[in-house]
């Protein structure tokens, strides 16, 4: 660089480089896992200290555990080969205006003979998988990432597969079966292992994963339903603890008929149902797995407005962390903006709040997306940032 | 030092002697264990804290230990406090609060210290000029990475 005279900008700098020289690189890292993702990246281009900082992977878990702290539900709708992604701040909101949301937005290209309906973000990650070869597809919506990892099995003609999450371990694995059919050999791959291959493991219970129906991973377990070969009328949850590898059978409560709209969600750490007819919400809770025992609530939805007139919907997405139900619709309608609704179990009450920014007519107008309404909505909640690189 | 002494002398780097409750100042996990292995008086001295910043940090000392003592005010309320706390620091402070934080060990403090970083710093520029980090990628190098993350640098 050229001498020139010190402008008072570069004495500044000059003084604050004293401060900083002394300044610890643990801080620095500290600081940089308190960012969004999208200014983490941008500062790993800025230098090589920083972007070997940004790529450890004891900053990646430091930036998860901060990341935590403000999930967030993804929404997403395709239209075409393209995918159109919005991020909306989960926490508790206690002023119904819109406009003071920030909402992200991008789309992207979605990979081709995909489909991703039933799937959940397990700590960042999104799973669903390739009808036509058979393979599971890895998103991180962070990144902006797809991978599409190798067939569990040659012989499997089309496959269901489900995301866990070991949170002691901090690692990502994949249960993956053949897709109707009954088995009780499962492949379990682990996600960013030195050699990422299929392992198979067996089960005692031989069991056919339901299909079109979600699994949900709730502090280290994935609960996926299905059917043993001896009923296959009675659906049971089978659960896979990420970190031993070992499959078990939970009943389900006899007063539950899960075929009819009842749908599994994380609710307060533990597994439940929640279905939602008329103005009623009932809620299962799975209080004990190995004794199968399930607790039971009903609530009436006090509220002045139609509840039937607003969810026309799709069931709960998930639950906040101060534990309020979120339901949201199916479908961006053109009369009316795509709203969350907020269902606090404590108080009773319902709050509503829309969010212009989804499918606006400036999205709209700049991608071709015409007037119509727009389905299906495909929600993720609990979603967090993750840096984790496919 | 016996527990009936409540206060206690915290002396700056620049001799600037502060008398705080013991409660307030104990907050600091450094004291804390300077307190119990009984290596000093009732004044102690922080080498690597100013004045100006040590009178900071034991304002948010204090009104940390009232709320923790008394629980008069709400969670919501200290909340409220920390970020009109941090809001009007400048950087160079900030930063300030931070290291003295770190070298106190309240980690309380030094979240939210990081956080206020964090919030306040959304360009590269700033975050550059503050930690005067030197670019050494090659122009090849950047061009590569940045090309990777393009997306990171709309606004």
């Amino acid at each position: 660089m050229e001498k020139r005279e010190e402008t008072t900008e570069e004495i500044q700098r000059k003084r604050r480089r004293q401060i900083l020289l002394s300044f610890p690189l643990d801080l620095t890292s500290e600081i940089l896992s308190k960012l969004p993702a999208k200014y983490v990246l941008r500062f790993s281009c800025v230098s090589k200290l920083w972007s070997s900082i940004t790529t450890d992977p004891y900053f990646n878990k430091s930036f998860q555990t901060q990341s935590s702290t403000r999930p967030s539900l993804l929404v997403c709708f395709r239209r075409g080969a393209t995918l159109f992604v919005f991020s909306i701040p989960q926490h508790h909101q206690k002023e119904p205006h819109s406009s003071s949301r920030h909402v992200d937005i991008y789309h992207t290209a979605f990979p081709k003979n995909c489909c991703f309906s039933f799937t959940e973000s397990v700590n960042g990650l999104i799973c669903f998988r390739n009808r036509k070869l058979a393979k599971p597809v890895i998103w991180n919506p962070t990144m902006r990432k797809f991978s599409t990892l190798p067939k569990p099995e040659k012989t499997w003609k089309d496959i269901t597969v489900f995301p866990g999450y070991d949170p002691i371990k901090g690692k990502h694995k994949l249960v993956c079966m053949p897709r109707k059919k009954t088995c009780d050999e499962i492949r379990v791959l682990t996600l960013g292992s030195a050699k990422e291959s299929w392992r198979s493991i067996k089960t005692n219970h031989k069991h056919c994963p339901l299909t079109s129906r979600h699994g949900r991973c709730i502090n280290g377990v994935l609960y996926y339903e299905a059917s043993l070969p001896e009923h296959t009328d009675i659906p049971i949850v089978m659960s896979f603890d990420v970190k031993s590898e070992k499959f078990s059978m939970i009943q389900l409560p006899s007063n539950l008929d899960i075929i009819v709209g009842a749908k599994l969600i994380p609710y307060k750490g533990r597994l439940a149902y929640v279905r939602q007819i008329n103005n009623s919400i009932k809620l299962w809770v799975l209080e004990d797995a190995e004794k199968h025992e399930w607790s039971f609530k009903h609530f009436a939805v006090c509220t002045y407005y139609d509840w039937r007139k607003y969810v026309f919907s799709e069931l709960a997405a998930g639950t906040t962390d101060a534990g309020e139900l979120m339901f949201v619709p199916r479908k961006i309608r053109t009369d009316s903006y795509w709203y969350i609704c907020y269902f606090d179990t404590k108080a009773n009450s319902l709050k509503k709040f829309e969010f212009k920014e989804i499918a606006d007519e400036e999205l709209r107008l700049s991608n071709g997306l015409g007037n119509r309404g727009i389905y299906p909505i495909y929600t993720f909640s609990n979603h967090i940032e993750s840096l984790v690189s496919l | 030092m016996s527990k009936s002494e409540k206060k206690i002398v915290l002396k700056s780097l620049d001799n600037e002697a502060f008398e705080v409750e013991k409660a307030v100042a104990l907050q600091s996990q450094t004291i804390w264990v300077m307190c119990e292995d009984k290596c000093v008086g009732n004044e102690i001295p922080l080498e690597n804290v100013t004045g100006q910043i040590l009178a900071k940090v034991i304002d948010y000392c204090k009104k940390h230990a009232v709320v923790d003592g008394d629980g008069d005010e709400s969670s919501e309320e200290l909340k409220n406090w920390d970020t009109e706390f941090t809001k009007n620091m400048d950087q160079s402070t900030l930063f300030n609060m931070i290291l003295a934080a770190n070298y106190l060990n309240i980690k309380s403090l030094l979240n939210l210290t990081c956080q206020a970083v964090a919030d306040k710093t959304k360009t590269i520029d700033e975050f550059h000029t503050f930690l005067n980090i030197e670019n050494n990628f090659t122009p090849e190098e950047e061009a590569q990475i940045c090309q990777e993350n393009l997306w990171a640098f709309d606004d």
